[in-house]
């Protein structure tokens, strides 16, 4: 039975092992318990691995915690921690470590000269990109373009930082379309994109707004700028500003100026 | 003491008790994450989820945290990142596991798995270190051959045999646990 499991969880059944497999567990309790308690033993043993429950699972367990999270106590929970993720997050933090050494120092001249320092010299490259894009407020609205049920949707979760989900959308909406995407689209796709970190996507996607034919086009310098940035490319992003503000009038040709400056320095 | 204060300031939505959570932990979670591939955006919602993963399992007046609040919290918003890596690969091979749904409910599930998750992990200390080890190795895909080798067993089927009395051992354990009776599909 066990080499069986094994097999079966490995995805190394063949299709009518599979489907064979599948029917017995579903009349045969003990191997259906047997092959829930292996696959947890294998995410026990894996560190990048989690056993997901299946959509289709009603727990009395799971129904108790989806009370709670409904109840009024449980939105009262879940509110205040959001208000408090905001009220931290609103508040520059300086690590603790630094700020308790700040606190023992001696003299009001001492905390200035050292705050100073360190202000300077620890600003990462991470840093550098919070503090340009700036929160993306210069991207322009969906909400005026096309399908603008979708393109609504896609902005309001991008606003509200749910970018995995503006994403989802943003993705399902492009296999609704045959046509190729919008530009100002496809700049919130990059953005999103490497706001979660799939920086190579972003930058490919920014590419590829770069050679359209439109006045959003040149806008991909800056913003592939901010993706080398965020990839520690120095030298690429350098580039990228260089190309802006080559030209005073071109899109955040300050902000680039500012950017360019501040890498210079490191 | 922090640990106490932190449970109960989770338990019952205390805003001072949870903005000292964030101060204390908050720098950490977004090490963790950044570490592994993850954006700070990222940090700020698996730490928001921990905390409301872990205030949903502390209504259960039984639920008690037995090693530091700090280490178990981490441990949460680690498997939770490792949970949502596994969403999004799911999601791309169009798995039908994965249909969007509701905040709430994505959370009751991760704290269903979460705590399988802890009482599979208490398991594994009560049987030898030496299956541990052994099993540490089968999971991990060595061949039988390599853990005979490494283990010092005279033949491949010896370890095929220790490998599978061990195996047994973790299930029996799991198996004739109450908690274990609790989780259980139904």
């Amino acid at each position: 039975m066990d080499t069986n499991i094994e097999r079966f969880l490995n995805n190394e059944m063949n299709k009518e092992e599979r489907a064979l497999f599948i029917k017995e567990m579903n009349t045969n309790e003990e191997l259906k318990e047997a092959v829930e308690i292996y696959k947890e033993m294998q995410v026990i043993y894996n560190d990048a691995d989690w056993n997901i429950e299946t959509s289709s699972l009603k727990h009395p367990k799971i129904d108790r915690s989806l009370a709670f999270l409904r109840s009024e106590k449980g939105k009262n929970i879940k509110n205040t921690i959001a208000e408090e993720a905001e009220i931290y997050f609103s508040q520059k933090h300086t690590p603790l470590r630094i700020r308790k050494f700040i606190l023992t120092a001696g003299s009001i001249a001492a905390i200035f000269i050292i705050g100073f320092f360190l202000l300077k010299t620890n600003e990462t490259n991470i840093d550098l990109y919070a503090e340009f894009k700036n929160d993306w407020k210069e991207l322009p609205s969906l909400t005026l373009r096309g399908n603008t049920n979708d393109f609504t949707s896609i902005e309001t979760l991008f606003r509200q930082k749910k970018y995995k989900k503006s994403l989802l959308l943003l993705e399902t909406h492009k296999q609704k379309t045959t046509s190729s995407l919008d530009p100002q689209l496809l700049l919130y796709e990059g953005i999103l994109n490497l706001e979660l970190n799939k920086k190579e996507e972003a930058v490919r996607i920014f590419k590829e707004l770069l050679l359209k034919d439109t006045l959003d086009a040149f806008k991909a310098h800056w913003y592939l700028a901010l993706s080398y940035l965020k990839t520690n490319n120095l030298t690429l992003a350098k580039q990228e500003l260089q190309i802006i503000i080559n030209d005073p009038k071109n899109f955040k040709d300050k902000e680039a100026k500012e950017l360019l400056a501040q890498l210079k320095r490191k | 003491m922090n640990s106490e204060y932190f449970l109960q300031s989770i338990r019952t939505g205390d805003n001072v008790g949870i903005r000292k959570i964030y101060a204390q932990l908050y720098p950490k979670v977004k090490k963790h994450i950044l570490q592994r591939d993850g954006s700070e955006e990222d940090a700020k919602d698996i730490m928001q989820k921990a905390l409301i993963q872990l205030s949903t399992r502390a209504q259960d007046t039984n639920f008690n945290i037995t090693s530091s609040f700090d280490g178990y919290f981490i441990v949460i918003c680690k498997n939770l990142w490792i949970r949502e890596a596994k969403k999004q690969k799911l999601r791309v091979t169009n798995d039908d596991t994965m249909h969007l749904v509701s905040d709430d409910i994505d959370i009751a599930r991760s704290s269903f798995e979460q705590e399988k998750w802890e009482l599979f992990k208490e398991k594994l200390q009560e049987i030898s270190e030496n299956c541990r080890e052994l099993l540490q190795l089968f999971f991990k895909k060595t061949s039988y051959k390599e853990i005979a080798s490494l283990k010092n067993y005279a033949t491949e089927n010896t370890v095929k045999q220790r490998i599978f009395k061990c195996k047994s051992k973790l299930k029996n354990l799991i198996q004739s646990d109450r908690r274990y009776v609790d989780l259980k599909h139904f």
